[in-house]
């Protein structure tokens, strides 16, 4: 169950960061999205042993995140979720490709560390791209931009009434198990017998109250999406910002940045 | 069984993204089809919450690029019909890989055909022949285990194709599949039974839910023994295809790989191995790529050097004028804050 909490409350966390203010808030939300789509395309499309291209890609997180005041804790709980499955596919890689590399000053780098590298890099920045957006745009004004785009009306209708109907679940869930533990004060947690009826129960007396709740949101005039706060038009400078990046985008992705520079101080 | 970006090529995730774009617009078209059913919308809504809540138990497969964890495909199809149950699935996938990072963006596509086509098609091909003969216990127990595993099981064998596919890791086709069958076929006998004892209950509390659910969605009469075998002859000879097409596409990656594994060992010798194997990279690359790989003559630093001082030459940059930027906007925040105060008093 606190488990449960905690995750209501990291989509409230980040719900209350992005209803911030900054440069990157101010910019539209398609702009934003289009941009994170573009950035996580274009970190995946290099190839596992271009290490040193992917570094000069690191040059949006860097700027973004402190422009948006976005914070860095989250970061870590996300890579956590993400960093495993990586770790596991890259060290894979260690063990099948052990050729050479290249050597440095006596040491030899396998291609599998390079990959397993590039792998790492490849998380620790697709995670970075899509906490930014999230951060700094509003899931209802995704959403909302997502049915502007077309995707119809009772698919983005569900992806925010399962954010919303969270809270009811807890509630239920939570009343439930306070229930369950008077009833049997001396047991911890609820017995494996009693899973199905339990959940199940929790089902049915959700199925209700999400009615109820959904009536009474008809009375007071819910007409599908709320209208959020309403954000205009894509402006010049939404254009001018996506044009930017993604030149910048492209350029870095084909031009090879460190390189340049290691050249450079050789 | 959620897929992260780091795992996959642009290719794939693209093409999965626009597979199942088709398979929930598909769905979105039979429920308006069905009708807008305004009582179905808060049940959607509550499920989803569901089972995102349900996900959110989730542990980690050793060695294998993916999570297990329970699906919740065949509970959600069961009591709100397959349709809807792909859109709640697509939603509370949306929402993990936004607020938590589980699973990917590029990724997206890939997870909602693991998860919700798949757990979708096992419904309809499995679960629901089997409880349109009666919907008591044992009916709903042998369907619900029988789905879930089959679903998780098309799922796991979806993830391990689409790893492959993108060809970022190296992980040999067979451990891999190894790896992953098993562990969903056991995830998948838990869920099982967990969904038929949570459908046993709301078919004793009330009746008519699962009933109309397998109501709305009949097809003239039952379905005939006959068909569901011949369905299943030909799906077993789609998937045997794909995978026979598969293993004999994937020695030429691996062939590849051992080339460059080789090529480089022999490297400076030079000569004719020399030749070919920069035709190889020539033929195989999109771009000459500047890796850290690469010729050691032509620069006075070797190009390995080169890139290694350049890439912390890069990051530093980037990290400074992060640094500036977040150092700059504190003081900003500040001084607003403090200009802020007076106004705010009044």
């Amino acid at each position: 169950m606190s488990g449960l909490y905690r995750a209501a409350a990291g989509i409230d966390s980040l719900e209350r960061l992005a209803m911030g203010d900054s440069p990157v808030h101010r910019l539209h939300p398609m702009a934003k999205l289009a941009v994170t789509v573009a950035y996580v395309a274009v970190v995946l499309s290099f190839p596992s042993r271009n290490v040193s291209g992917l570094m000069a890609i690191f040059f949006y997180p860097a700027i973004v995140m402190p422009l948006s005041g976005t914070p860095y804790r989250p970061l870590l709980g996300r890579l956590l979720i993400a960093l495993p499955f990586s770790l596991m596919g890259g060290l894979a890689n260690v063990i099948v490709l052990r050729g050479a590399a290249f050597h440095v000053g006596g040491f030899t780098v396998s291609q599998g560390m390079l990959s397993l590298v590039s792998i790492l890099l490849k998380t620790l920045l697709t995670v970075l791209a899509v906490l930014i957006l999230a951060a700094t745009t509003p899931f209802v004004e995704i959403v909302h931009r997502l049915s502007r785009l077309g995707v119809p009306k009772i698919v983005c209708l569900q992806f925010v009434m399962t954010c919303r109907y969270l809270s009811v679940l807890l509630d239920e869930a939570g009343s439930m198990r306070r229930a369950y533990a008077l009833r049997a004060p001396a047991q911890k947690g609820v017995k494996m017998r009693d899973i199905g009826s339990f959940l199940g129960q929790l089902i049915l007396r959700a199925f209700d109250r999400a009615a109820r709740v959904h009536q009474a949101m008809k009375c007071r005039g819910f007409q599908g999406l709320h209208p959020g706060r309403a954000r205009g038009e894509l402006r010049w400078r939404d254009f001018l910002c996506v044009g930017v990046l993604l030149s910048a985008m492209l350029v870095l992705r084909f031009f090879n940045l460190s390189l340049f520079f290691g050249r450079l101080v050789g | 069984m959620h897929m992260a970006d780091a795992l996959l090529s642009p290719e794939v995730g693209g093409i999965m993204t626009v597979v199942s774009a088709i398979a929930t617009g598909y769905a979105v078209k039979k429920i308006s089809v069905d009708g807008p059913d305004e009582k179905k919308i808060p049940m959607m809504g509550i499920m989803g919450a569901f089972v995102f809540a349900g996900q959110m138990i989730n542990f980690t497969i050793p060695g294998t690029g993916s999570s297990g964890h329970i699906g919740g495909g065949i509970l959600l199809a069961a009591l709100l019909g397959p349709c809807p149950a792909l859109i709640v699935l697509a939603s509370v996938l949306l929402i993990q890989c936004l607020f938590f990072a589980d699973g990917g963006l590029l990724a997206y596509g890939c997870n909602v055909f693991n998860m919700g086509v798949c757990a979708s098609l096992a419904w309809q091909y499995i679960y629901r022949p089997i409880a349109q003969r009666g919907l008591n216990r044992k009916n709903i127990f042998i369907a619900s285990v029988a789905s879930v595993v089959a679903g998780l099981q098309l799922g796991a064998f979806f993830v391990v194709l689409e790893t492959l596919l993108s060809g970022i890791t190296e992980l040999p086709f067979k451990s891999f599949l190894l790896l992953m069958q098993p562990i969903h076929l056991a995830i998948g006998l838990g869920e099982g039974i967990a969904t038929a004892a949570v459908l046993c209950f709301v078919q004793s509390a009330r009746p008519e839910l699962l009933e109309s659910v397998l109501q709305k969605t009949k097809v003239a009469g039952t379905v005939s023994m006959k068909r569901l075998v011949v369905t299943f002859l030909l799906l077993t000879v789609l998937v045997g295809g794909g995978l026979s097409l598969f293993a004999s596409a994937y020695p030429d990656g691996l062939e590849w790989s051992m080339e460059g594994v080789a090529g480089t060992s022999e490297l400076e010798r030079g000569g004719a191995v020399h030749g070919t194997l920069s035709d190889v990279v020539k033929t195989t690359a999109f771009m000459p790529d500047y890796s850290f790989a690469g010729d050691e003559e032509g620069s006075s630093l070797g190009t390995a050097t080169a890139g290694i001082v350049g890439s912390g030459v890069t990051l530093a940059l980037a990290g400074g004028i992060g640094l500036a930027l977040g150092v700059a906007g504190k003081r900003r925040r500040k001084t607003g804050e403090n200009g802020q105060k007076p106004a705010a008093a009044h």
